[in-house]
């Protein structure tokens, strides 16, 4: 190619590539940019212009802040529920799809349902159900004898994040189910006619060929829904707003609540950014394992 | 063969019972939904009924005629189209870029889309409320537009990436032979082929835009640009609570996303699927 033509293929790309780097830019990059710098700032939210540079001194009072800690061990308790549950619920829908049954386009649909529904409206269905005195489920927990009486579940600090796993796990078990679906795939069917070959049953085959089998697409995916669950607000804020008594309060909903509910830009920016650093080493795995997983499909 | 069949029937028709059983308790809170937004004062039951008392259709006339309902989905409509057409038409050109080019440039940009992914909107958010403020798109339509866009534009391209993959390199090189520029051979060539694509990714970004709550909520301040899902939110927080009339707002606010939804499943499924499975 002459030097004219790399010019006017870089142009192309230019071109076709500019504007959607405008708008991440002034979107997504500068302000998460700004966000980490506010950290350094005591800014408030009505004197924006007036914050002055601290240094540290955020980080200081992050580390001595009881609500700090909690929102870790929220978040940390709630990644870990709602990873163990959407992925047992994904991996058991997933096996069950994945022989040959009647009608599966159908009922695969039905199983894809609760992550068509938008999340306030599976907020509102979920907060209906488990309404203290005529919800659904407080009767069939009842009913089941898992509970003695109907219980307050969004009113009650030890019952606000369960409630919250719950509504978790059936809206997203569906990403879970699909993308074990496709891995399950994935898995060569002579590997299975070996194993039975060899007289292995059902439960032997299960651990001894589709669980190694669908080994990189586990990794990627648990990742995935780490991630998720970090970054998750829209849910969690619109069930409880982190409450009661910041019982759901994971970091997210801490670093808005802190910078809207309480006024003070510079501290929320610094919980941010906390929980940003703790996304990167998170995200780095994720991406050297689709690197890792790759150059096999 | 005929033996091991017999045998194996009674067990697919228990494993087929316990799916659909499966199914139906996933499929519950729809149908509850539904029941509930179609009762008035009988809904209040202890213990509740699955099947309507006296079905009737008041509380959606009420939430017409009482609320700003009507207001709120002429706003979501403006918010979710206006978001779709930008983003696809934003995609169309970046993601052909990252399909056909492999230079340092579509590298950087690469890194650049998947990375803003995984960034935590909460932190985001914060600086954007004051940048929106300053720029004053802070409680217009169009400010939330434009943001609802940005997020949506990482899966668009990524999606959209993947149906021009697809497509060979040849045609448009033999489009090019015949005295095409590459961006006409792009247009009029390959983009009618990536039709499929391009649905899915307007549909996809559709839905997107409708069901978001977060940036709606925290960049509309006044209650005549507020969306449904800030609305419908906004019910809760009230003195008197009437479910029923919230049921049937979240029917109102779930159906038009969810036909869509219905009508471009298969690919989004098949899209999402390989791209998470092979990166």
């Amino acid at each position: 190619m002459s030097l004219s033509q790399v010019r006017r293929q870089n142009l192309l790309q230019l071109w076709l590539l500019g504007p959607v780097g405008a708008v991440l830019m002034v979107i997504l990059i500068w302000p998460i940019l700004q966000g980490v710098a506010l950290s350094f700032y005591n800014t408030r939210i009505l004197t924006y212009s007036e914050g002055r540079f601290i240094g540290l001194a955020n980080f200081q009072v992050l580390l001595q802040d009881e609500y700090f800690w909690n929102s870790l061990q929220v978040t940390a308790i709630y990644g870990a529920a709602t990873v163990v549950l959407t992925y047992a619920l994904g991996l058991s829908f997933a096996l069950m799809l994945n022989r040959s049954i009647p009608a599966r386009g159908i009922i695969r649909t039905l199983f894809i349902l609760p992550w068509a529904i938008p999340e306030v409206v599976a907020v509102m269905i979920f907060a209906w159900m488990l309404d203290p005195q005529f919800g659904v489920l407080n009767y069939l927990f009842v009913t089941l004898g898992f509970i003695d009486r109907p219980l307050a579940w969004l009113s009650q600090a030890n019952l606000a994040l369960p409630a919250v796993v719950m509504l978790t796990a059936w809206q997203q078990f569906p990403l879970a189910m699909l993308i074990l679906l496709a891995g399950l795939q994935m898995v060569p069917r002579e590997e299975y006619e070996a194993a039975m070959i060899d007289g292995a049953g059902a439960l032997s085959r299960f651990i001894h060929v589709t669980l190694p089998g669908l080994r990189s697409v586990n990794i990627i995916l648990i990742l995935l829904l780490i991630l998720n669950s970090f970054r998750r607000v829209t849910m969690i804020y619109a069930m409880t707003k982190g409450g009661p008594a910041r019982s759901t309060e994971t970091l997210s909903v801490m670093t808005y609540n802190t910078a809207f509910e309480y006024q003070k830009i510079g501290y929320a920016a610094a919980v941010g950014t906390a929980l940003l650093a703790i996304l990167l080493v998170f995200s780095l795995a994720y991406f050297l394992m689709i690197m890792r997983s790759r150059p096999s499909s | 063969m005929t033996t091991d069949r017999q045998k194996r029937s009674p067990l697919q028709i228990a494993m087929l019972v316990a799916t659909l059983a499966c199914a139906g308790v996933v499929v519950f809170p729809y149908y509850w939904m539904f029941v509930s937004s179609a009762e008035t004062a009988s809904m209040f039951s202890w213990p509740p009924h699955l099947l309507p008392d006296r079905p009737t259709l008041t509380s959606y006339w009420t939430i017409f005629k009482e609320r700003a309902l009507g207001r709120w989905f002429v706003n979501t409509l403006i918010v979710a189209g206006s978001t779709s057409i930008f983003s696809t038409v934003i995609a169309i050109n970046a993601a052909y870029a990252l399909s056909r080019f492999k230079t340092r440039i579509t590298s950087f940009f690469t890194l650049i889309i998947l990375f803003s992914q995984l960034l935590p909107a909460a932190l985001i958010v914060v600086p954007l409320f004051v940048i929106f403020q300053q720029l004053g798109l802070y409680n217009s339509l169009a400010g939330l537009v434009i943001a609802d866009t940005a997020f949506i534009l990482p899966v668009a391209i990524w999606l959209l990436k993947g149906f021009f993959d697809q497509i060979p390199v040849e045609i448009e090189q033999q489009a090019m032979i015949d005295g095409c520029s590459q961006l006409g051979a792009f247009y009029r060539v390959v983009l009618p082929l990536a039709l499929p694509g391009l649905v899915v990714v307007v549909a996809m970004s559709f839905i997107s835009g409708w069901d978001e709550f977060f940036l709606a909520r925290t960049l509309i301040a006044s209650q005549d640009k507020w969306v449904l899902s800030v609305g419908l939110t906004s019910f809760r927080g009230e003195y008197t609570l009437d479910w029923s009339q919230m049921m049937a707002a979240a029917v109102v606010f779930t159906l038009p996303a969810l036909v869509f939804f219905l009508f471009v499943q298969r690919y989004l499924v098949a899209g999402l699927a390989s791209g998470a499975v092979k990166g």
